[in-house]
């Protein structure tokens, strides 16, 4: 018993120490992203999560620390499916292919409009497209050509999928 | 050694100092004075009348005192049961054992049975109740739980070895077990833990358990116990030992093994098939309750990608306004949860219904929707308590909430890798145990014989077992 009490007073030590490898984070402080729209505006790249999450800077890296910088709790990327490029960032694909804060397979999109990041989540949810990340990055090893599904944006927040 | 002090009028007086209950009783019988006593409440009036003091009555006046204590010993006085007493300490066990000793002057002391009839009887268990199967469980009264076991076991090879534990409760304690059937070794090992025990008392389960087993540093449970008579005997029959202790209304069977406890007696009240489909349930619901909360903190603390995220967005929603985290609020549910089901057992039947009530529903629910916790975190909580419910051996389940505790508590502090180290420690100290010898994990190293989890059919068991294969 002796043993288990020193083990457990070591062990909580450690723990307000902070010295424990292990890092949590209260789920009720993360904001979630479910889709990400990358633009880019006045020579800066936009992204943009919903719900008031947006960030910009010159360079992929500093919009994403931007948004991270200016928002209240923990951006959190896990439950990122999609990811929409508009026709001026399609350069920005390469970096978000960098970036290990987005999964593998989070499935990418371009798109000629402005669409909400809520609203397009909505949809491609149910309209799911067929390119992700990894197959962009698994093109770009063999040096193929990736066609990227489009997302269409009508009036009233209404969407379109042209996927090849 | 301590010589035997004679057994007179004065010692015996002088040994119950001057207790209420303590009657006497004087018999002039021609020139023979003949003194009785016994204790009010263990023993019959009218037994005392009819079967010793009237038939004393009767025997011829003009026969000597040797003469009148050779008579009422044997042949005189019709009682089933009656001894021949010399010492303080033998009279005074028989006395407290519902006994009338009547003692002849110069002679020698006669202990006659006349135990009083008033007992509880047999009623349906109240614990571990089936639907179908017999309905008489044990009561606190050790004969009449042994007569129960021998109408189980019409058997001549049914044994009894009854010994006094307790220095000074002096319980009555039955070792019982069916010879040919189960290993010598294994009886002996038991009559020498009962005959090691030096002890005041041994009055309360944890008394009987802690002794009996050693008292190891576990919270699962060497000795199983049961109500049920019919359990009891088929514990017998596949070879375990039984105990019986005076004034517990159970039985104590060894060894047992984590199979064993997890079987209920139901099991065999219904076809193989659906007994096997709820052991399946029944594990299951172990697992969840002894992990479900630590798994919930560790993905919501650490986590959290593991999450689909719909069920993700759930849990975010619900915890948004909540003011604890994570880990406090589902330890201190769960503490909660300990806390109303302690305050149910110590309050009458009824009363105890409310509390669960007021505790359970009301107090939750208001908690809930003044955001003081999670609904996710309530549902887990529940969840797991009522999982424990599912587990048929009590003492087994009350290891798994500890346990249940100490892995939530690791999962606070270091997320899944935390869970599973304590999941491990706990395998690894279940792998370590040992019940009179047989591993606690024992049916598990068999497993792919069968019979470990799913309730194997009984002609399947019955053909393996005079195979000799294990069943």
């Amino acid at each position: 018993m002796k043993k288990l009490l020193l083990l457990a007073a070591a062990a909580a030590l450690t723990a307000v120490c902070g010295l424990l490898p292990f890092e949590g984070r209260e789920v009720g402080g993360l904001l979630p992203v479910r889709a990400l729209v990358v633009g880019r505006e006045n020579g800066e790249l936009t992204v943009s999560g919903g719900d008031g999450l947006t960030g910009r800077g010159p360079t992929w890296q500093a919009a994403m620390d931007n948004l991270k910088a200016t928002v209240a709790g923990d951006v959190f990327y896990g439950s990122t499916c999609d990811v929409i490029f508009r026709v001026n960032a399609a350069d920005a694909v390469a970096d978000a292919m960098r970036d290990n804060r987005l999964r593998p397979a989070v499935r990418v999109y371009l798109t000629a409009g402005r669409p909400d990041a809520e609203d397009a989540a909505d949809f491609l949810r149910a309209h799911p497209g067929g390119v992700t990340l990894q197959d962009i990055q698994a093109a770009a090893l063999e040096r193929k050509k990736t066609e990227l599904p489009v997302l269409a944006c009508g009036s009233g927040g209404r969407f379109a999928l042209y996927d090849r | 050694m301590q010589e035997k002090q004679p057994v007179t009028e004065e010692a015996l007086r002088a040994r119950f100092g001057g207790t209420a209950d303590f009657v006497e009783r004087e018999l002039f019988l021609g020139t023979t004075r003949v003194w009785c006593c016994f204790l009010d409440g263990l023993t019959s009036g009218g037994s005392i009348s009819d079967f010793v003091l009237r038939p004393l009555s009767r025997e011829p006046d003009t026969l000597t005192a040797p003469e009148l204590a050779a008579r009422a010993l044997y042949g005189g006085v019709c009682n089933a049961v009656a001894q021949r007493t010399d010492d303080l300490e033998t009279a005074a066990q028989k006395l407290v054992n519902g006994f009338c000793v009547a003692l002849f002057p110069g002679e020698y002391a006669v202990a006659y049975e006349v135990k009083t009839p008033v007992n509880r009887s047999p009623a349906p268990p109240q614990v571990e109740n089936t639907v179908k199967g017999a309905k008489d469980a044990f009561t606190e009264t050790v004969r009449i739980n042994t007569s129960l076991v021998r109408r189980h076991l019409r058997t001549p090879s049914l044994r009894f070895d009854q010994s006094v534990v307790g220095r000074r409760s002096g319980t009555n304690v039955t070792v019982v077990w069916l010879d040919g059937v189960t290993d010598p070794r294994l009886v002996e090992r038991m009559k020498r833990r009962v005959a090691e025990l030096d002890v005041d008392s041994i009055l309360t389960p944890a008394a009987a358990e802690e002794y009996l087993t050693g008292n190891r540093r576990t919270a699962f449970p060497l000795l199983q116990f049961t109500e049920r008579t019919d359990k009891f005997c088929r514990g017998l029959l596949e070879g375990r030992v039984g105990v019986l202790i005076d004034g517990l209304p159970l039985g104590y069977l060894a060894p047992v093994d984590l199979g064993r406890l997890m079987e209920s007696p139901e099991d065999l009240g219904r076809d193989y098939v659906s007994a096997s489909c709820l052991r399946v349930l029944r594990y299951a619901g172990l697992l969840l309750s002894l992990l479900l909360p630590g798994l919930y903190i560790a993905m919501a603390k650490f986590h959290q990608e593991m999450l689909p995220t719909p069920l993700l967005l759930a849990i975010i929603e619900s915890k948004k306004s909540v003011p604890f985290p994570t880990s406090f609020e589902v330890l201190g549910l769960l503490l909660a949860f300990e806390l109303l089901q302690e305050a149910g057992l110590q309050l009458p039947h009824s009363v105890g219904q409310s509390i669960s009530i007021i505790g359970g529903l009301v107090v939750g629910t208001a908690a809930v929707e003044a955001k003081l916790i999670s609904p996710a975190a309530l549902i887990v909580v529940a969840a797991a308590g009522i999982c424990g419910y599912t587990l048929p051996g009590h003492d087994f389940a009350d290891a798994a909430r500890v346990w249940r505790f100490a892995l939530a508590a690791l999962s606070a502090f270091a997320g899944l890798f935390g869970l599973t180290a304590g999941l491990l420690a706990m395998v690894i100290h279940l792998a370590g145990l040992e019940s009179f010898g047989k591993p606690y994990l024992a049916p598990f190293s068999a497993a792919r014989e069968g019979g470990a989890v799913l309730r194997r059919r009984l002609s399947a068991k019955r053909s393996a077992g005079e195979n000799g294969g294990a069943a």
